[in-house]
This record gives C-alpha cells, structure tokens and sequence, in this order.
C-alpha cells in the first residue's frame, strides 16, 4: 500500500479530469418531455473533492451517471482526461470505466458473495489472475478498516460495513476517480462521518479525485474542496467557504439557510444570517456582542462544524426593531471579522445581500 | 386384483419412468428455455441489451406456445416425435411434447426470477466496465439463483403433472398406470396408488428444492 501514499500538492488540483461541456439530457419524447440537466459547464479537477449539490429533482443524480457514461447526454461533451468519452468504441467505454470507480445510496453489493468476493468482482471483470486479485481485494478490506469481515455477507453486514464494502470494491481497480451518488443518505449521522473520513483519508493518501452527489450542506462542507449547486443548470461553482459564506443563487441559499421553511418565516427587517469562521467562532461572539452593544437578541437557529479543521457556522439571529440598536450589533459583528447580512425578502428571494460583507 | 410381486415391478416401472420422463424433459426444457429466458430479460425495453422487436417477437410465440392445452400439442408433435425417437408410444416419446410444452414455460419462470435482480447491482457491474455477458453470467444469474431453484421446483412439477397427462396417449409412467388400471379397468385401488405416489413424489420434490434453494440464498443469513 506504501505506494500509493503520496501527498496531494495543491499544483495537481488545477489538471481537469472532467469537463461537462453544453452537458443536457432530456428524457422523454414530445409532450412528456423532461429536461433533467440543462446546458452544463463544468470542470473538475484531478485531486480535488468535489461535491454537486442540489434538491430532488435537480439532475444530479443524471449528471453523476453522465460522467461514466451509465446515462448517455442528449447533447453536450464529457471529456475525461483528454479524452471525450461518447467517442470511444463500446469496448474502449467498459476499458475507460474501470477507470471511474462507484459507489451508490443502496450500497449494491452483490447479495451472494461474500465482502472478498464483491471486492473481487472488478478485478474478475477486468480479467485479473484470481490469486492476485484476491490478494487485492484483501488488501482493499484492510484500507477501509474491515479485514476480519473478509467472509461475511452483505445480509451480515451493518449499512456502514456494507459502504466500506463498497469503496473497498470501486477503489480495487486502481481508479482515477471515485464517483459518490448519495453515498451517506442512507447512513445515521455518526456513520455518515466515518464514511466521509474514510472517503477524506482515501484522497489525501491515494490522490484519488472524489466527486460527491448529495442534497445535504453538511456532507459538503464536511469534505469537499469546491462545489456546485445545480438546479437543472449549474446555479453556482465555487471553493466551499466561498459558496457556504456569500451564495448568490437562490438554490444555494435554500440549501444553506438551516431548515428551508425558516425562510418563509424570516422575512422582515430584523433578522440576520451571521456567518464566522475559525478565528471568530472561538470566542463566545454573541455574548460579548450583547454585552457590548447591551441589546438583546434571539437566536433563531445555530449551526457550526468543523470544515478542514476551522469551525464553521452560522446563526440566524433576530434584532431589535431600533435603528440605531441595530446598526450597532452589525458594525460590532463586522469589527469581530463575521460575515453579517439581512435577511430581507430580497435575499431570501434573490440572494443579493447589501451590507455587512467582510 | 393381481399378485403382489407383480404389482409392484409394475408400480415400480411406472415409478422409473415418471422420474425418467420428468428428469430428462425437465433438462431438456431447461436447455432451451434457460437462453430463452435470459434473452427475454436482456432484451426487453428495461434490459440491458434493449432489442425491442425481437423481445415482441419472443414474446409473442412463447405466449403462442402457452396457450396450447397440452394434450392438443401431444397429439399435434406427434410427426416430430417421430421423427425425433422414432415411435409415438411409450415414455421416451413422450419427452419432445413435453420439452416444447415446458421450455416456454421455463423461459417465463426464468425470466420472472432474473427480473427480480436489484437494478441497482447491474448499474453498478456496468459501471465497472462488466459486459453484458459478463453481467449475464456473473450478476443476473448468480444473484437470482436461489429464486432460479424455486422456479425449477415449480417447472419440475409442472413436468410431473404433464408426464402423467401423457398416459392417456401411450405414454408410460405412473399416469398411464393409473389410466390403463384405474379408469379402464375400474380398479380404484391401482389408480389410487398411483395419485398416492405423484402426491409422494412432488412433495419431496418441493421439500428438497425449496431447503435446497433456501441454502442457496445468503441474504438469509443474519446479521452476526
């Protein structure tokens, strides 16, 4: 395994690996026509965690599958590695997948083979000798932390196991990329984060560029380095941080803001989103701003993690009515180094924010 | 009421030759409607190698085939049958009625098994570069298996039934048995016998296939 440890420089992070070009995809015919994804631009560098983002229904399901081709686009360009992959002979396709890795929401384990066995599969595939590929596949159950499971089923395995199972398997041909379609949905909450620490760990030590599906921030900003924000089209791409401190896209913010039904509720002149990071979140901010300020205010929502080890977070708190009042607790927050803005009717709907910017 | 030593060397000759007909129609059957059923399941809109005539085409001569009653097609292959073993009478011929009666039904049994493999396992071989051979061979047939031995169960009787059918065309076995003794004949307690033992027969037939298929099935192993 020594060899594939080698550190990710940031220079290997600019090399695309994928790039959508005038990516769409329609299904249907004539009345019943749906447009899943519409006119995508997008490059995804080698090394780098991406992550898509977006509600049900936005395409990205559609789009993940658009990069190994399991969905064919209506029109539009996937080129990986140079390489526009609709140009390939069907042979050259199955070659070039093996190059892709997968893994899936439901797992999708081969039910009668054993944890080796579907790690195994692959290597079967691609025609590898069985006691080398079983030395891999051994070898792969040790990387995701389940070498004693070796003989187990599936049906004998806990969802988490079952998902290590699964990386184990996509990562045994050696690929370039590990695709991730709504890998954690399924898994409870102290699951989701060993697997996303797994999947952190595989592309710090392997290089392996990761790009992640999901409808949830969270997962997000827990590991990835850029994102998109896809509603049909690409709403918005961008560093983490960025995206998650000043989203422009109204899709962006209704992923964003904590519980998308605040929204509805928080339109007026006297809440605000406060945004810190590392440096501000350490110190009790809200407090010694009320102490400051000697104004009170509410809490509505709060809500911080830890992202590439600085805490993160964001509240949404309500103000006093008073101008002046409210001038002061923005001014204050500003002076701390945090992100402020309104939650105004026009943000919530436009997500043009117009003061308080760091 | 005849003597008993002779009773049962006739009893038992039925026997063997139910079991003879059953087994070798049953594999026969299997050998055609084992691809059939596959190529039904690949080619279909959904499959993995959609083909849309030729599934409709399959479809529609399967379908043909099934809805002749049995006794009609025993009496209209009787000119293959011929052909194929050389007489119209006893068990051996009575195997092609019953491969071509049975292999449609094979290849509907077979499909309805491979139809249940979770799409998600095929996407996820086709995203591993898996052919479709390759995922013939190694997702849709090994992961079904266990439901593939239910269906033979089913399709082994259903051969069973059949062969005892045959009886009333010179066909051999216990259903000629019963046939020749307890309806031409009147002697009830031959024909009963003979139920008896088709009753003997398809229960341990369902037993053994179905502990068989259980024991194939490692979703039925718990979580430890």
């Amino acid at each position: 395994m020594s060899s594939y440890v080698t550190p990710v420089h940031d220079g290997l992070r600019e090399e695309p690996l994928f790039q959508l070009e005038g990516l769409t995809k329609v299904f249907g015919k004539g009345e019943e026509k749906v447009t899943a994804l519409q006119d995508v631009n997008l490059t995804i560098r080698a090394g780098e965690i991406f992550g898509i983002i977006g509600l049900s229904g936005a395409g990205k399901s559609t789009l993940i599958r658009c990069l190994n081709l399991l969905e064919r686009p209506s029109d539009g360009k996937v080129i990986f590695r140079g390489v526009d992959l609709q140009t390939l002979s069907k042979k050259e396709l199955l070659k070039e997948r093996q190059k892709i890795g997968m893994i899936f929401q439901s797992f999708n384990l081969l039910q009668q083979r054993t944890s080796l066995e579907n790690i195994r599969f692959p290597l079967e595939i691609s025609g590898m000798e069985k006691s080398k590929a079983t030395a891999r596949a051994r070898e792969m159950l040790e990387l995701v932390g389940l070498p004693e499971k070796e003989k187990a089923y599936p049906s004998e395995l806990s969802g988490g196991q079952q998902q290590r199972v699964a990386i184990a398997r996509a990562l045994a041909s050696d690929p370039d990329v590990l695709l991730c379609d709504e890998a954690t949905s399924a898994l409870d909450p102290a699951t989701t984060k060993s697997i996303l620490d797994l999947l952190k760990s595989i592309n710090e030590t392997l290089g392996v560029t990761i790009v992640i599906i999901t409808h949830e921030m969270s997962v997000v900003q827990a590991i990835c380095h850029r994102v998109a924000v896809i509603d049909t089209s690409i709403a918005e791409v961008g560093e983490v941080e960025k995206v998650f401190r000043r989203p422009t896209s109204r899709i962006a913010r209704e992923l964003i803001f904590p519980k998308g039904e605040l929204l509805e509720r928080l339109q007026g002149n006297n809440y605000l989103r406060v945004v810190f990071d590392g440096t501000a979140a350490n110190e009790p901010i809200i407090a010694n701003m009320t102490l400051a300020c000697q104004t009170p205010v509410s809490i509505l929502s709060a809500d911080s993690r830890n992202i590439d080890g600085i805490a993160y977070g964001q509240m949404i708190i309500q103000i006093p009515e008073d101008e002046q009042d409210k001038e002061k607790i923005i001014s204050y927050l500003i002076s701390r180094g945090v992100t402020v803005e309104e939650v105004t009717e026009d943000t919530a709907q436009n997500g043009l924010s117009k003061e308080g910017v760091k | 009421m005849m003597e008993f030593s002779r009773w049962m060397s006739l009893i038992g000759e039925g026997l063997s030759e139910t079991l003879y007909m059953t087994l070798v129609s049953t594999f026969f059957a299997y050998l055609f409607g084992l691809p059939l059923g596959v190529l039904l399941t690949v080619t279909s809109p959904s499959g993995i190698q959609p083909m849309p005539r030729l599934n409709r085409v399959l479809g529609v001569i399967i379908n043909s085939l099934r809805s002749v009653p049995f006794l009609i097609l025993l009496v209209a292959v009787l000119p293959l049958t011929r052909k194929l073993v050389g007489t119209t009478i006893g068990s051996t011929a009575t195997i092609p009625p019953l491969v071509i009666a049975a292999a449609p039904f094979i290849a509907r049994v077979v499909e309805s098994s491979l139809l249940e493999v979770d799409a998600g396992l095929i996407e996820a071989a086709e995203s591993m570069g898996a052919s479709p051979y390759q995922i013939i061979t190694k997702v849709l047939l090994t992961e079904a298996r266990s439901s593939l031995a239910t269906g033979a169960v089913i399709a082994t009787t259903t051969i069973l039934g059949y062969s005892a059918l045959a009886g009333f065309t010179g066909g051999g076995g216990l259903g000629a048995i019963a046939v020749n003794y307890g309806y031409h004949r009147y002697q009830t307690d031959v024909m009963l016998w003979t139920v008896f033992l088709l009753i003997v027969i398809v229960q341990i037939i369902q037993e053994v296939g179905m502990r068989l298929s259980r024991r194939m099935d490692a979703r039925l192993r718990s979580k430890s």
